[in-house]
């Protein structure tokens, strides 16, 4: 059992993380080897738009709008945020300079990790009540059962304070941008 | 704690981080060496909004003072009159075309390529205002005058594409080193078809008094390549 929740579970999304960092690395590399740095720059509103795309599942699920599927929306808010985030990573040119937009992408990086701790809760919430479903009377599962909901719970309270703190970040950086940008 | 909460204060925090040390939370990479002062004056050259307008740069660097006074003088600096011409010559008004004061990652990236282009039209077709020193000091380019631009591009003085097809064709036997036949040091005009032994003068006028040619000094006049049968009528008395 245990076994099985860190292969259907854990890898796939640790692996989505270590991806994303490695894409970056590498990407950039070659961006810089092809003398196409500059392409950066512009990865970084590409990366925005991308990411505020996602968001429209978090529009779907809290109803302020009724078009699309959730379940397909739920896929696309977990490639899109991930193409988005690399595109992200990319902007930043994986360079240490101004703090403020690294402070963002460091927010960012964690939003993706806490991101994908909530797929890996949700494919658990989905199995257990399945298992539920299949053995009602089982005491055993509709403890576990319980006890994953609450789990998606607190796992929101987390969630939604770590995107805002990456929201404004993200923010102040683009109003400095546009402040000082040469137009 | 709600995450509008969270994002109003994270929001402040940031806001507050750029205005009290816009060094640290803004500056892309180090000021260049002259502006290194201006690096918490972000004002100085920025205009709200409206990025950099060249009045903040020429404010300090006037168009005539470029290359031949600083406020700033390191040690070593000295006038550099061809800048000054340089930047007087410039159609463009714009500075950061060129340069930028933020170093970056990658100090190189201060400074932009120069593009001919930002040159005036004219001033563009007078490439000796700027690189007569770079001319080589012989015949070939004396003779080019001041045509630059028929061998050369702006991209670079090599490769250079000087057509000698079109005085005399460089295959078979004739792809030899120039002073075989450019026999005058600093003269590509002046040439001599008497440097190897296959053409001796003797040959030459042996072959050619039956055909009646008697000018047998300048065999390009007829004979554009090795092909002898070229040579047409041009030669003869």
């Amino acid at each position: 059992m245990h076994r099985s929740l860190l292969v259907r579970q854990v890898l796939p999304s640790a692996a989505l993380f270590a991806g994303l960092i490695l894409a970056g690395i590498v990407f950039d590399y070659a961006l810089h080897r092809a003398g196409l740095a500059w392409v950066g720059l512009y990865l970084g509103p590409i990366g925005t738009i991308l990411l505020l795309l996602s968001l429209l599942y978090s529009l779907r699920k809290r109803k302020l709008i009724r078009a699309g599927s959730p379940k397909v929306l739920l896929s696309l808010h977990e490639s899109l945020a991930w193409a988005g985030s690399l595109c992200l990573v990319l902007h930043s040119g994986i360079h240490f300079s101004a703090v403020l937009p690294w402070l963002a992408l460091g927010a960012m990086l964690i939003v993706v990790a806490s991101g994908l701790t909530g797929a890996v809760l949700l494919r658990r919430a989905v199995e257990v009540v399945k298992a539920q479903e299949a053995t009602p009377d089982s005491e055993d599962n509709r403890v576990l059962n319980a006890a994953t909901v609450d789990l998606m719970r607190r796992w929101r309270v987390v969630h939604m304070p770590l995107n805002a703190i990456f929201a404004a970040l993200a923010l102040v950086h683009v109003a400095a941008v546009a402040f000082f940008w040469h137009w | 704690m709600p995450a509008r909460l969270v994002f109003l204060l994270t929001l402040l925090l940031g806001a507050g981080l750029a205005l009290l040390t816009p060094r640290t939370a803004l500056l892309p990479g180090p000021m260049v060496a002259g502006h290194a002062d201006l690096a918490n004056d972000c004002l100085a050259c920025h205009a709200p909004f409206r990025g950099t307008p060249e009045t903040r740069c020429s404010s300090c660097h006037t168009p005539d003072s470029i290359g031949l006074a600083r406020t700033v003088r390191p040690a070593g600096w000295a006038p550099r009159p061809g800048l000054a011409g340089l930047h007087r010559s410039l159609q463009l008004t714009d500075c950061m075309a060129c340069h930028t004061d933020h170093a970056g990652a990658d100090p190189a990236s201060a400074t932009r390529a120069f593009e001919h282009e930002a040159l005036a039209a004219t001033v563009r077709a007078r490439c000796a205002a700027c690189h007569d020193g770079n001319r080589p000091d012989d015949g070939l380019h004396t003779q080019a005058a001041s045509d630059c631009a028929a061998c050369h591009t702006t991209r670079a003085w090599t490769p250079a594409d000087f057509e000698h097809q079109k005085y005399f064709v460089l295959d078979r036997d004739h792809d030899v080193r120039c002073a075989t036949c450019h026999d005058q040091p600093g003269s590509f005009r002046a040439y001599t078809c008497y440097g190897c032994h296959e053409h001796t003068p003797e040959n030459m006028a042996r072959e050619h008094r039956e055909e009646g040619v008697r000018n047998l000094a300048d065999c390009a006049r007829c004979h554009r390549s090795a092909d002898e049968h070229e040579g047409g009528e041009r030669g003869r008395d």
